[in-house]
């Protein structure tokens, strides 16, 4: 699966930051934009209106892929939380004596 | 050129999902089941361990961001609303915020599960509601009730809601955020502002409610009350010239609820 994977990439790999601006470029430029794979691609730098455009495609694949449940979920980790311990047992003490 | 089928992930993208190649690792990961919201140090430990690339964080703010992207692109194309949510996002690509939306939705099924199957407990309504997750780590109970609440009466996360009552919900996770923090820095004393805001926020929400028309109107009451006794009692050290060093839980087991 990588190989083909990497076989259909004709050129170079993105980076986070072109992968950043390239998803940012989609929000700007909607679906019923005109020139919408030019301006895209102006806006990325480095890349040709074909090379964002078959990006676009993986997207969307990834996508459907993640709606029809094939993709594992990551381990969330609750926001803000620590591994102090001792914060642990005392949110565990203050519910309980909420709940008495 | 070889048809690239669904299960074909970019191997170019750096900040996308990184999956190991064998798909047979994917299903054993996928079988062991959900890690819930509130994870014990253990478990954190062992995840990363497993799988560093798919241990994620998601902030008080950035779950906010979320939820009200979803609120307000609601009648677009999921993908439109992705992208445009990750756009807003510093930290997520859109693969992260779909997963994200995702899981959310499995868990808002499985909650709806448990209350068929019995009555509901606040363990697990601070386990398994995404909803809550802002506030899943804050000892604030009647938060939690507030937002349950409505969920439940709407179907549909903070519908109804006002914007001020948003706008002091927003305040009291950054306050309670900043509590969090201020526990593991051992600075107690500052807390005692924060709990004082955080408790006039919620006395104002509740009023706020109580004028509101329609369905909220017949809401049953809450469960769970704030003992002003306490609060007052507590929160009016503030004023006094002595230093409060005591650390406000102790000073909470010298006053036993009744």
């Amino acid at each position: 699966m990588a190989s083909s994977s990497m076989s259909s990439q004709s050129s170079g790999s993105w980076t986070a930051k072109q992968n950043k601006a390239f998803e940012q470029a989609l929000a700007t430029y909607d679906q019923d934009t005109p020139n919408r794979w030019q301006n895209v691609a102006k806006v990325v730098g480095g890349k040709t209106t074909e090379e964002v455009k078959r990006h676009y495609e993986l997207l969307v694949q990834d996508i459907n892929s993640i709606e029809n449940g094939h993709v594992p979920f990551p381990n969330y980790r609750t926001s803000g939380g620590c591994t102090n311990g001792r914060l642990s047992q005392e949110e565990k003490r203050m519910r309980n004596m909420r709940l008495q | 050129m070889i048809p690239m089928d669904n299960h074909c992930l970019p191997s170019t993208s750096t900040t996308g999902l990184v999956f190991p190649t064998n798909y047979g690792v994917n299903a054993i990961n996928a079988s062991s089941g959900f890690h819930p919201a509130v994870d014990a140090s253990g478990s954190v430990a062992a995840g990363v361990k497993q799988e560093a690339a798919l241990v994620m964080d998601w902030s008080v703010e950035e779950q906010y961001v979320l939820e009200n992207g979803l609120a307000k692109l609601k009648d677009e194309p999921k993908i439109s609303k992705y992208v445009k949510i990750a756009a807003t996002l510093p930290d997520k690509t859109v693969r992260d915020v779909a997963l994200r939306c995702r899981w959310m939705t499995r868990k808002r099924r499985k909650r709806e599960d448990n209350n068929a199957a019995k009555n509901i407990s606040t363990r697990k309504v601070v386990d398994t509601s995404p909803e809550l997750n802002m506030l899943s780590n804050v000892p604030q109970q009647n938060a939690l009730y507030v937002l349950n609440n409505m969920c439940h009466s709407t179907r549909t996360p903070f519908e109804g809601l006002s914007d001020a009552v948003m706008d002091l919900l927003q305040q009291n996770a950054q306050a309670f955020s900043q509590i969090s923090y201020n526990l593991s820095a051992c600075k107690l004393q500052d807390n005692i502002s924060l709990f004082h805001q955080a408790r006039n926020n919620i006395s104002a929400i509740l009023t706020d409610m109580k004028e509101m028309p329609g369905i909220m109107s017949r809401m049953p009451a809450l469960p769970v009350s704030i003992n002003d006794d306490l609060a007052s009692n507590l929160l009016s050290s503030t004023t006094q010239p002595i230093s409060y060093n005591i650390p406000p839980s102790i000073h909470l087991k010298q006053e036993p609820r009744s």
